[in-house]
């Protein structure tokens, strides 16, 4: 028996008396609600107007917990173009027995359809009734905060730059317009129909802008932060705006760029990705030159504003066949765009309108899903946010990433394996090529 | 009948501190009275296995003659579930086997990954998981340090011990949104950078979590019923714990200054200022001991991590698969329980071949024969307590 | 008036069931509030609230809403266990329990049972509830139990001795073994003021280890033995079990508090009221030992008996009788 000399004892009763004197440290849960970061996964919200069932968070669920029931459907040709197919989403559900909350599916989502809210409190009594359907996993959407800044010393995520050099540019645009407009007489040329549409379809822009105090217009943007609310704001206009745009695709005869198609076999890119690399590459250069001709001409009554397809030239990135929302080429209608950014502000009440909905139901078209038949397609502003952020963030996504060869070379000389070496180079080309976008896009096209 | 102070049996009738006292009761031709041996299972549900632990004890009375640690219960198979998940629904699963520690867990993934596929990551991102690895740390050291007076029937601490763990907690919360599952790494870095703020709240924590490490000093540490519960109690010689492929506290308390984080530094440790505590006897108390004293080395280290994290990327610009090439990699790392390898084959796909890992509690559970042989069965808890498991990391 | 009802209470008859129902009403209260006072004090050391929604303020009736739980909690005996010992077992705990209550002096006038070897009494009646403990462990037929019972018998050995030898030593030195005459012959000071001071650590250590309270909590250690004779226990025979604890706790405080305390004398206004001060204070004191000490180990708490507490007391013994003797006053 080791000595109680008893002074440890004494220390001991110290210790615990001096806490009994201090406040406690819990807190009285259901009366007192714990304040979760913006970060916290309490629970997996859906916004499905931005699902374009890729399938992408089911595949990499690490449990396999998110059941999704989609149906194709064939969207009816605009001006003589082709037919699309398109998904459309007949059930989204997560079985949250399964789910561990890793957060990968969120993190996949390329469209920015599912967000962590930290909502909790979703206890059930049967394990069946926690598999969650969409329209529940639609209401935590609500919840979702807007993200928290980042620490001092990151690199601002492409998302927010993106925005905040397309909310500059199309500042220094409209200033510039403003100026040119004071300084020509109003030419005025485009139809009444012409008039009333952009006007529409900035408000959904500018009424977003405003709405980011909704939760909703709050949750879309990935990586907001402080700079959320003009985030949004920008992406949506880019968003809202392009689609606006879209009527005026137009049909160009198929081909092959040449140049690219001989560059990327040299990089070693196999004939197939090459031909159809090189395609899309032709198509898109073909479309934008049929398009600047279409918008030159200015007779027929093009629904194509100009103002929208300026907002949008700062955001807008090839993004290929699979997002045409940022396809419309940059014109220059000055009228349009001062009328854009003077009647935005006060006019949130024309989101209503059958003008208003109209362009922002098409707005959410080209990713999303077809406006007929669609329950949330009134077009509110909040709704159009969303596809805007995602078009964006798609945008950001779908490059076209080559090798970068003088990288390559450098990194095979120096030693690297073939296989880091060109995951290495394609980084490098991805990075100039956004690099390049960026700048010409910043540049206000 | 004869009763005679115990000197037969030895051991049997001295507790291991050799203050006890026993009786041995002799027949009338001076034999000693055959008792017959029981048998205890101590587990799977037991309060002291914290798990599904099951320890096979043939008991004399209290006095354990055999003990047999009986594993498997929480076997979920993680080598083999690696081998059909891509790198981070990896990164998502080892979270899970030592759920107290998962940074440390998917830390090593990462740079075994990263090692096969001959990443570079960005200095802030190493930095960054620096500073979660040591948070996390302290978060499992604080575990034990309150869990395991539990065990010797000190209630408080246990409930000081989560006080702590839930301010940092907090703070890991803000930082990566989960609570226990981080799931903050990803090959080539990490999820998303620290939110504004971030270091700055890791700063204050440090100084005030010092403080409160003086409370278990003086509640548990220096309180004379602990001691005379632990001292003596579960010796482990060094020689005897290498042999068993014991490590972290376990193997410093024995006095083996032994620790990855020194001895094959991995991230940025060989640019920080720290020390390996050790202890003289490698018993219970010892262990205990350098468990605070860990914390307090984790401490120094945050508070040197906090001052260095550069500007720039958290990350690599990966491919959307990612692919490791086509060999093996191994990497070792020091987890808060011990020595944490995984070993992964990889024949260019986005799963491994082969995914092995080497997790601390295993090896340091394997020495509890030898350690339970001949105690007391409340020894017993005090060993198991200070064995410092987790059930999970034992089973995988 | 009060003459009228003094001759009323003269009636044995009368008398009897009112003294019944008074030391049952106490048996009702104390237990319960000091189980509260557990439950509060050990959380509020732990850093936390404790229970705060029954009975709205600060959960005040907690344990009346615990108790309605056991109540409704289904009452299982082990298939192997020995039924009738089994169900006994708690009875035999607790009767002794409230028994212990009708010895106590709550005044001048207030002795429910009036004994001449009220000590004795009250400390023989506090150690039969271990043979409830004994009963409960080898009936359950439960390893961990057996155990616990065995070791809840050791040690009821091991601290019988220095607790009646520490008590001896304050009938020695009071000339009485009746806890009337006992406090009358204390100041309100108590005779902590003197040598006996050691008789009341020794008192002390020796009912926390008899109450198996922490840190001699080992028969019932719940991470070795769990919960050691209680193991097998479920709803009302639990709830007993745990009403004896705390009603063991009020009766070794009150026993306490009249040998070295001084009873129902106060600086001022001497009454029951003292008493209750000095239970609920010592009662304390027993939730804040368990709030911050682990639990010592069997072999420990036995050479830490007879090796320490039997000496001293033995040698406390000697001092008073000594200084008795001799006429050193006190």
């Amino acid at each position: 028996m080791p000595a109680l000399k008893g002074v440890g004892l004494l220390k001991g009763l110290g210790v615990t008396l001096k806490t009994m004197t201090r406040p406690a440290a819990t807190r009285q849960y259901p009366h007192v609600k714990p304040d979760l970061p913006a970060r916290s996964r309490g629970v997996i919200a859906l916004i499905e107007e931005n699902c374009t069932v890729c399938m992408l968070c089911a595949r990499e669920c690490p449990d396999w917990c998110i059941y999704i029931d989609s149906h194709k459907e064939q969207v009816a040709p605009k001006e003589g173009g082709r037919a699309r197919t398109r998904n459309l989403l007949d059930r989204f559900a997560i079985d949250f027995a399964l789910c561990m909350y890793c957060g990968i599916c969120v993190e996949v989502c390329p469209f920015d359809a599912l967000h962590w809210s930290p909502e909790f409190e979703y206890a059930e009594h049967q394990i069946e009734k926690l598999t969650h359907e969409m329209d529940t996993l639609r209401t935590w959407a609500y919840s979702v905060p807007a993200p928290d800044p980042l620490e001092e010393g990151a690199i601002e995520p492409k998302e927010i730059e993106s925005a905040r050099k397309a909310r500059e540019a199309v500042a220094a645009k409209a200033a510039a317009a403003a100026e040119q407009a004071r300084a020509a007489a109003p030419p005025v040329p485009a139809p009444a129909a012409a008039a009333t549409q952009p006007a529409a379809a900035t408000t959904t822009g500018a009424a977003a802008g405003t709405a980011t105090t909704t939760p909703t217009a709050a949750a879309p943007t990935p990586v907001a932060g402080d700079a959320a609310p003009a985030a949004s704001a920008g992406a949506a206009g880019a968003g809202t705006t392009t689609a606006a745009a879209r009527p005026a695709d137009v049909e160009v005869e198929p081909g092959i760029d040449q140049a690219t198609y001989d560059r990327l076999l040299a990089a070693g890119e196999s004939d197939r990705t090459a031909r159809a690399k090189a395609k899309a590459a032709y198509m898109r250069r073909a479309k934008a030159e049929a398009r600047a001709a279409q918008a030159a001409g200015a007779t027929e009554p093009a629904p194509a504003p100009a103002a929208p397809a300026e907002a949008a030239a700062p955001t807008q990135v090839p993004a290929g066949e699979g997002a045409p929302a940022a396809e419309p080429a940059s014109v220059e209608t000055p009228a349009a765009a001062t009328a854009a950014p003077e009647t935005a502000p006060p006019a949130p009440s024309a989101v209503g309108t059958p003008e208003g909905a109209e362009p922002a139901a098409d707005a959410r078209d080209p990713d999303a899903r077809s406006p007929e038949g669609d329950p949330t397609a009134s077009g509110t502003a909040a709704e159009v946010v969303a596809p805007g952020a995602a078009a964006a963030q798609a945008d950001a996504e779908h490059l076209e990433i080559e090798v970068d060869q003088e990288t390559y070379d450098r990194l095979i000389e120096a030693g690297e394996p073939e296989r880091t070496a060109r995951a290495k180079a394609k980084a490098a080309y991805a990075r100039k090529l956004r690099a390049a976008q960026r700048d010409g896009g910043g540049a206000g096209s | 009948m004869a009763t005679e102070l115990g000197q037969q049996g030895g051991a049997a009738f001295q507790a291991a501190d050799g203050t006890g006292v026993g009786i041995i009761v002799r027949d009338k031709a001076d034999r000693e009275l055959h008792t017959q041996d029981m048998t205890l299972n101590v587990g799977p549900q037991h309060p002291a296995t914290h798990g599904v632990l099951r320890v096979l004890v043939t008991l004399d009375g209290e006095m354990i003659e055999d003990a047999q640690p009986v594993i498997g219960y929480m076997h979920r198979s993680f080598e083999k579930l690696a081998e059909y998940r891509d790198y981070r629904q990896i990164i998502a699963l080892v979270n899970r086997h030592d759920w107290v520690s998962s940074i440390c867990n998917e830390l090593g993934v990462a740079l075994v990954v990263e090692r096969q596929m001959d990443l570079e990551v960005p200095e802030r991102a190493t930095w960054i998981r620096m500073l979660m690895a040591e948070w996390t740390r302290v978060l499992n050291h604080l575990m034990f340090v309150g869990s395991y007076p539990l065990e010797l029937g000190a209630i408080t601490p246990m409930f000081y011990a989560f006080r702590e763990r839930e301010e940092i907690q907090a703070l890991m919360e803000w930082i990566t949104g989960g609570r226990l599952h981080l799931t903050y790494c990803r090959v080539g870095g990490l999820k998303q950078d620290l939110p504004r703020g971030a270091i700055q709240m890791s700063r204050d924590l440090v100084p005030r979590m010092r403080e409160r490490l003086k409370e278990y000093e003086d509640l548990v540490l220096g309180n004379e019923i602990f001691a005379a519960r632990t001292k003596g109690i579960g010796v482990l010689p060094a020689d005897v714990a290498c042999s068993y492929g014991v490590s972290g506290a376990l193997l410093q308390a024995a006095g083996v200054p032994e620790d990855s984080r020194k001895t094959e530094p991995y991230l940025f440790y060989d640019q920080v200022e720290f020390d390996v505590p050790t202890g003289r006897n490698g018993d219970s108390y010892d262990r205990y001991a350098t468990l605070l004293a860990r914390i307090r080395e984790s401490l120094r280290i945050i508070e040197q991590v906090n001052e260095r994290i550069p500007p720039g990327p958290v990350n690599v610009k990966l491919p959307k698969v990612v692919r490791a090439p086509q060999g093996h990699a191994y990497v070792r790392t020091e987890a808060p329980l011990g020595q944490l390898s995984y070993y992964m084959v990889s024949h260019n796909e986005k799963t491994p071949w082969r995914f092995k890992m080497r997790t601390p509690s295993f090896n340091n559970v394997s020495s509890l024969p030898y350690l339970l042989k001949g105690t007391l069965l409340p020894d017993m808890i005090a060993v198991m307590g200070s064995m410092f498991f987790i059930v999970g990391d034992i089973d995988r | 008036m009060i003459d009228a009802a003094r001759d009323l209470l003269d009636n044995y008859w009368v008398l009897m069931p009112v003294k019944v129902l008074a030391v049952l009403a106490i048996f009702l209260t104390f237990p319960l509030v000091v189980g509260y006072m557990e439950h509060k004090v050990m959380a509020h050391m732990q850093a936390r609230l404790g229970p705060m929604e029954a009975g709205r303020f600060h959960g005040v009736l907690q344990l009346v809403a615990d108790g309605i739980k056991f109540v409704q909690k289904e009452s299982i005996i082990p298939k192997a266990a020995d039924k009738w010992v089994f169900a006994l077992a708690p009875a035999v705990a607790l009767i002794p329990a409230i028994l212990v209550f009708g010895f106590i002096p709550y005044g001048p006038d207030l002795v429910p049972i009036r004994s001449d070897v009220g000590l004795f009494v009250t400390l023989a009646l506090s150690s039969v509830s271990v043979i409830g403990v004994l009963m409960a462990a080898w009936s359950s037929a439960n390893k961990y139990s057996l155990m616990g019972g065995i070791r809840a018998a050791a040690q009821l050995i091991a601290y019988e001795l220095p607790l009646v030898l520490a008590a001896a030593a304050v009938a020695m030195q009071a000339g009485s073994a009746d806890l009337a005459v006992i406090v009358e012959r204390q100041g309100w000071w108590g005779y902590i003021v003197g040598p006996l001071v050691i008789g009341f650590f020794v008192y002390g250590t020796a009912a926390l280890a008899e109450l198996t309270r922490p840190p001699f909590d080992m028969p019932v250690a719940d991470s070795e033995l769990v919960f050691g004779h209680l193991t097998e226990y479920t709803g009302l025979r639990f709830a007993f079990f745990l009403l004896t604890e705390y009603a063991g706790i009020v009766s070794q405080s009150a026993i306490a508090a009249t040998l070295f305390l001084g009873g129902w004398k106060g600086p001022f206004l001497d009454g029951p009221w003292w008493l209750a001060a000095k239970v609920l204070a010592l009662s304390f004191v027993v939730i804040w030992a368990r709030s911050t000490y682990p639990r010592l180990r069997e072999d420990q708490l036995q050479s830490f008996a007879w090796l320490r507490l039997v000496p001293v007391s033995l040698a406390l013994l000697l001092v008073v009788g000594f200084l008795k003797v001799y006429e050193v006053g006190i």
